[in-house]
């Protein structure tokens, strides 16, 4: 899609309308569409002149076509636009495409020559206001710029049926006058208009619809006119001498005729149609039309008054162009101008994408954040890229990483570590496939500070979970489990000095007795830190108890000295004759300042290595009876 | 005194546990049972321990060790906080830096050693690509890391001037810019749109009309994006706009970071420009990052192969449906891609997890194939499409291949089984008899698995999650000493005690102070996967070797049942046996009825290193077949936490 319009639809061009492949052909896109309406009148054009609606031959394709804006009306939605199309097949459908709902656009997009192939030498809408002056707009679309001047009683008027508004000549002189130009002056050609005649008939002489010569009377150059004695098509023209050549059709009043005349001077062939319908074939000379400096015309006046008027009636859409039309040309522009709804047909509106913040919850600082932004509504060509903006639209983030928070533009997964409280900000930005772009603003809240969960409440059987599974029973006196004494994991075992020497309740153990046998050397091990001048020592040791769940001995290992850094101490308890259970005790003795962390405590049976290098094994055969 | 009248049978061979087997088929010496335990020619004993390499005190999910002319180093990643860490091993005292800041997406990196750089993908839980791809390199005395495919910028300098007369053509040219970053990488023309994508399109090169007779001086004037070391001009010819050269000599260095003036004078015919100018028209298709640098792909996995990088990554269609894709750079270019002709997809687009290169061959896994293709010398997307070298075998984990410090062979974790791989599959994997074992590896936790290599003790390891868990619990281990056959591999199943295993990796070991025969020995590396030290595997040498972090090693060995195979079926009295024996520590010692229906605890052992025992144990089993299970350094207080209820 193209880049920053935001709605697009489809133009298919019925192949069965198009009665030739053709190529460079200017469609005229014609009709009132509620969503060409500009916004402030409820539809979805941001440019009063329609400057935002643009047209391409592809939806991926950001490269325009040439088109020509004839009328816009932003009120109704009315258009008529002249698009070239580089082809159109009468095969299969040719679909192009139009844009439109771009905010930033100002400025028109199209290329007024560029859309009438370089056979055209004049092209003329004969619509509009002309700057004000209140003549219709005689400007020629071509590069050729074959402008021509409005005089007389000439006016726009609306007409049914044909393109926009078209000329209302009054026959009495009034037309159109192209200053002599010799991109006018060429031998094969041809030449295209819509007629409604209002007023011929009566008068002897003809009634000029176009001329590129001095007067009636034909000493150079040629004229097309309208008889008024017989109400034939009359075409003169002077090649050393008149030639004078009269169609077959008559025109009658309040009828609207497609008129085209082909002259192929090559050929000497003269070819004259009405609507999509070839009425005549005329043989000429082959001798070349003389021309002078002679002004164009369309629809009178001649020079020098001769003609006594002119015209009468409406005339639209006037066209000079180099080369013999052919049929194929001719009946489709009829088809075209004629019938435009049946000509093309419109799609529904291709939405594109809209990014979407997806509502990201708020977090919390130092707690783990994450966020998928969801895949953007409405369309679009995946894969879809993201990416953040400050707020203010200007540059983006760098790393796309917002208090810590980054985004990955592939995922659309946004995810960190919050690094302060507050309130953010920003803009997602989003790519689709195709580098058609959508951003939506959005914002998070980062709230205060981690809230340690509650210690478990010391005293009478509380705590956590001990060695093997158990619950450590863990008194009154100094004793907690903390997040803070956390070696690895979550919680480690704290106590802190209640000032004494001797400290009641010194020491917890577990409620997870240990099946054990005599003889056993139990390698037993926890690693402890120090804090605030933390002294005394800390020992790990079981208790032990015989079959009879009597309690036999209790044995320590205790650490010496008093690190700050979490060190581990180790050693050996042999299980004593008679023991079967095993309680592990942790207690702290002559803990005097500070505070202890204990945490990781662990037996293992004894260590050491071994290698086996044979086994000699005994046996018997089994006899029951032994 | 034994009976003398008693039958009696002697093993003086000890092998690897068969676990697949009925305990009846096992044949010994093969064993029913081996945990942390190693094979040497008639005896079976506790394997070494690991002891503390390095205390960086943190949690690593990937480590490499990058041997280069800037030294002997370690690379890991930090799982804490997604960040990337260097360690010099030789240093006196190895004190980790922090290469790539925490701000990564992932669960580990994958590493490829490009000489005096290292390039690095980053994959999550899923296997898939996580961060953008970044290259770690040495400049001005420190180690830096920049993404790949960094990108092309938005400054636009305007028109140069001709200072003096000179023999520029005259008439229209182009001219543009590249960037040369530290990383290595030349990236595509300078000025971009810096709408999108960076693509041809969005390339806004600057008119310049030579008037003929002139040189040209460009100034470009404006603040050089991080890792820019130099800007090189490129320039078109009149009569080819389209055709972008270097223009010789017309570069200048710069300084990234940094609002920096420099005016390159350049002097060049159109004729000389097309015959000396370096073709620069293929950079307008690079595939970089957009301006911003955002990343345009997220590869899971790099790796060499040949004068090529490969970067596995996903792609998707314009539908959103993801294909595996391998990005392959241009030779000796290693970020040089673009997307339509540096691609290598596997046929009906398939998934990959990831790659090796072998003997020329770059072989693709997927999760269940495996695919080959070779480098034709030309670009990727004109390679032969990739073969089929397997369709049931792949492997799920994006360190799920690996190839032997020799190049030679690889190895490939599949999902059913271990496999060593030398360009094809084997019958069976050397895994086959310890099926029950590796089929207890968390296939959904295929992130962590990893395999490394070390031939200098003949062993393959094999790092997973078993039994469900999500983080690596065990180490498989295989001694391919007598070969690579299912039936010759001996196994062993290593786990540590109070050390939760991160990562590993085969490292030269440079420390100092390190016991005689130790120093540059290579030797598998253990790395936490919580805050605690690095360790190395003991040698014979070490003062202490068998211990793990100053913790008992728990080994376990069960032989094979007495008598042998050919006895089956008969019911017999088991009296007793003679343990040829030595160590230190106590040895306990239970002998097992078939299939442990019974059991004799017998009299612990205290054990010897010199002389070693021969205690004689007395039991009294009445079954077909015997074990002797031989444990020491049991845990029979696995956690120690404290945590609430």
């Amino acid at each position: 899609m193209a880049n920053g319009w935001l709605r697009a639809r489809a133009i298919t061009v019925d192949h069965t309308k198009v009665a030739a492949d053709l190529t460079n052909y200017a469609v005229l896109v014609n009709g009132t569409y509620s969503y060409l309406k500009t916004v402030a009148n409820g539809g979805h054009v941001r440019n009063t002149d329609g400057f935002d609606i643009i047209f391409t031959d592809s939806y991926n394709s950001s490269a325009k076509l040439d088109w020509e804006i004839e009328n816009y009306n932003p009120v109704t939605g009315n258009i008529q636009a002249w698009v070239r199309l580089p082809a159109v097949s009468s095969s299969v459908d040719t679909i192009f495409f139009m844009f439109y709902d771009n905010v930033s656009i100002s400025t028109f997009q199209g290329d007024v020559p560029g859309t009438w192939n370089s056979s055209f030498k004049g092209v003329y809408h004969l619509s509009g206001d002309q700057l004000g002056t209140g003549y219709a707009n005689t400007t020629d679309s071509t590069v050729n710029d074959n402008d021509g001047t409005p005089s007389g009683l000439l006016n726009e008027v609306s007409v049914v049926g044909i393109v926009d508004g078209g000329c209302l000549y009054s026959g009495a002189g009034d037309g159109i006058q192209v200053a002599a130009s010799a991109s006018l002056r060429i031998q094969d050609f041809s030449m295209s208009l819509w007629a409604i005649p209002q007023s011929i008939g009566g008068f002897g002489f003809g009634l000029p619809l176009a001329a590129e010569s001095a007067n009636a009377g034909i000493t150079s150059g040629w004229n097309l006119s309208v008889s008024g004695a017989d109400n034939k098509i009359k075409f003169r023209y002077f090649d050393g001498s008149a030639q004078l050549f009269s169609s077959t059709i008559t025109l009658t009043n309040g009828v609207t005729y497609f008129l085209t005349l082909t002259w192929n001077q090559t050929a000497g062939e003269l070819k004259i149609y009405n609507n999509n319908a070839l009425i005549d074939t005329v043989t000429t000379g082959t001798t070349p039309i003389t021309y002078s400096s002679d002004d164009f015309y369309i629809g009178g006046p001649l020079e020098g008054g001769i003609g006594i008027g002119g015209y009468g009636g409406i005339m639209d859409e006037f066209r000079f162009f180099s080369g013999v039309q052919a049929l194929g040309w001719i009946t489709t522009e009829y088809n075209n101008e004629f019938s435009p709804s049946t000509f093309y047909s419109v799609s529904d509106e291709i939405v594109p994408f809209q990014a979407d913040c997806g509502n990201p919850p708020d977090g919390t600082q130092g707690v783990f954040y994450t966020h998928t932004f969801p895949t953007p509504t409405g369309g679009g060509v995946p894969p879809f890229f993201f990416a953040l903006l400050t707020r203010d639209d200007t540059s983006y983030v760098p790393e796309d990483v917002i208090n810590n928070i980054t985004l990955n533009g592939i995922t659309g997964v946004w995810s960190g570590y919050p690094a302060a409280p507050g309130t953010y900000l920003f803009v997602l930005d989003v790519f689709d496939a195709l580098s058609v772009e959508s951003k939506v603003d959005c914002e998070i809240t980062i709230g205060g500070s981690i809230d340690p969960p509650n210690p478990p409440t010391p005293g009478g059987g509380g705590g956590g979970t001990g060695p093997g599974g158990g619950t450590w029973i863990i008194p009154n006196g100094g004793w907690s489990i903390t997040e803070a004494c956390a070696r690895q994991g979550h919680f480690g075992l704290q106590h802190t000095a209640d000032g004494s020497d001797a400290i009641a309740n010194n020491k917890i153990s577990s409620n997870n007795g240990l099946t054990v046998v005599a003889g056993w050397t139990l390698y037993t091990y926890l690693f402890i830190k120090g804090s605030g001048g933390a002294d005394g020592t800390v020992g790990i040791g079981f208790q032990f108890y015989d079959v009879n769940n009597i309690f036999l001995s209790e044995s320590y290992i205790f650490s010496s000295g008093s690190p700050t850094t979490w060190t581990q101490f180790t050693g050996n308890i042999t299980v004593p004759a008679g023991a079967v259970t095993a309680y592990p005790i942790v207690q702290v003795i002559e803990h005097r300042t500070g505070t202890w962390c204990i945490d990781d405590v662990y037996s293992v049976r004894s260590g050491g290595q071994f290698l086996i290098s044979s086994i000699k094994h005994y046996f018997d055969d089994y006899t029951s009876y032994r | 005194m034994v009976d003398p009248t008693y039958k009696n049978e002697l093993q003086a061979q000890f092998s690897g546990a068969w676990l697949l087997l009925d305990s009846t088929d096992v044949p010994r010496p093969h064993g029913l049972l081996s945990e942390n335990m190693e094979f040497i020619p008639g005896a079976a004993h506790t394997r070494l321990g690991f002891s503390e390499a390095v205390d960086t005190n943190e949690a690593i999910t990937s480590m490499f060790n990058w041997i280069s002319s800037l030294g002997n180093l370690l690379v890991y990643y930090r799982s804490s906080d997604n960040a990337v860490r260097l360690v010099d091993i030789e240093a006196v005292t190895p004190t980790a830096s922090t290469v790539i800041p925490g701000n990564l997406i992932g669960y580990a990196a994958s590493y490829a050693d490009a000489g005096a750089r290292l390039y690095l993908a980053f994959f999550n839980v899923n296997a898939l690509g996580a961060s953008a791809a970044r290259v770690i390199s040495f400049q001005s005395g420190g180690f830096v890391s920049d993404p790949c495919f960094q990108p092309p910028i938005v400054y636009s300098p305007g028109p140069p001037s001709e200072p003096t007369t000179g023999t520029i053509t005259q008439g229209l040219h182009y001219l543009g810019y590249r960037i040369e970053y530290r990383s290595g990488f030349l990236t595509r023309p300078s000025p971009d749109s810096g709408i999108g994508i960076p693509s041809v399109s969005t390339f806004l090169p600057e008119p310049f009309t030579a008037t003929g007779g002139a040189n040209a001086a460009w100034t470009l004037n404006t603040t050089w994006p991080d890792g820019a070391v130099a800007v090189h001009v490129i320039m078109t010819p009149v009569a080819n706009q389209a055709d972008w050269r270097f223009v010789p000599g017309a570069f200048a260095p710069v300084v990234g970071g940094t609002l920096m003036s420099v005016t390159i004078t350049f002097d060049i015919s159109d004729d000389l420009l097309f015959a000396n100018g370096t073709d620069a028209s293929p950079s307008l298709f690079f595939l970089t990052n957009t301006v911003s640098n955002a990343p345009q792909i997220l590869p899971s996995i790099v790796c060499t192969h040949g004068d090529r990088m490969c970067y596995v990554t996903v792609v998707s269609d314009n539908v959103g449906n993801n294909s595996g894709a391998v990005y392959i750079s241009n030779k000796n270019a290693y970020q040089e891609i673009s997307a339509d002709q540096s691609i290598v997809q596997l046929p009906g687009l398939r998934n990959i997890t990831t790659c090796i290169s072998l003997d020329a061959v770059l072989y693709i896994f997927g999760p269940q194939w495996t695919y080959r293709t070779t480098d034709n010398g030309s670009d990727p997307v004109t390679w032969a499409a990739p073969q089929l070298v397997d369709g049931r075998r792949g492997t799920l984990a994006p360190r799920g291949a690996c190839v032997s410090p020799s190049g030679t062979y690889g190895w490939v974790a599949s999902q059913d089984g271990l496999y060593y791989f030398p360009g094809v599959y084997q019958d069976l994997p050397i895994s086959y008899y310890q099926q029950p074992d590796w089929d207890r590896i968390n296939w959904n936790a295929e992130e962590a698995v990893d395999i490394k290599d070390n031939p200098t003790v003949k062993k393959v390891y094999v790092i997973a999650c078993l039994d469900g868990a999500e983080s690596p619990s065990h180490l498989l281990t295989w001694d391919y000493t007598n070969g690579y056959g299912s039936n010759q591999v001996q196994y062993s199943l290593d786990s540590l005690q109070s050390y939760e295993l991160g990562c590993m990796e085969v490292v030269k070991n440079g420390l100092q102070n390190m016991p005689v025969g130790v120093p540059q020995k290579r030797e598998l590396w253990l790395a936490p996967a919580n805050e605690s030290a690095i360790l190395r595997n003991n040698s014979n040498e070490d003062t202490d070797p068998y211990v793990d972090h100053g913790f008992p090693i728990f080994a376990n060995y069960e032989t094979g049942l007495f008598p042998r195979e050919g006895s089956r079926g008969e019911v017999y009295q088991h009296h007793g046996a003679d343990y040829r024996v030595k160590g230190d520590g106590t040895l306990r010692i239970i002998a097992y009825s078939l299939d442990h229906a019974q059991n004799y605890e017998c009299a612990i052992v205290t054990l010897s290193l010199q002389p070693g025992l021969i205690p004689h144990r007395s039991f009294d089993l009445i079954s077909e077949g015997v074990s002797h299970l031989f444990t020491q350094g049991e845990n029979i207080l696995p956690d120690g936490g404290f945590e609430t209820p």
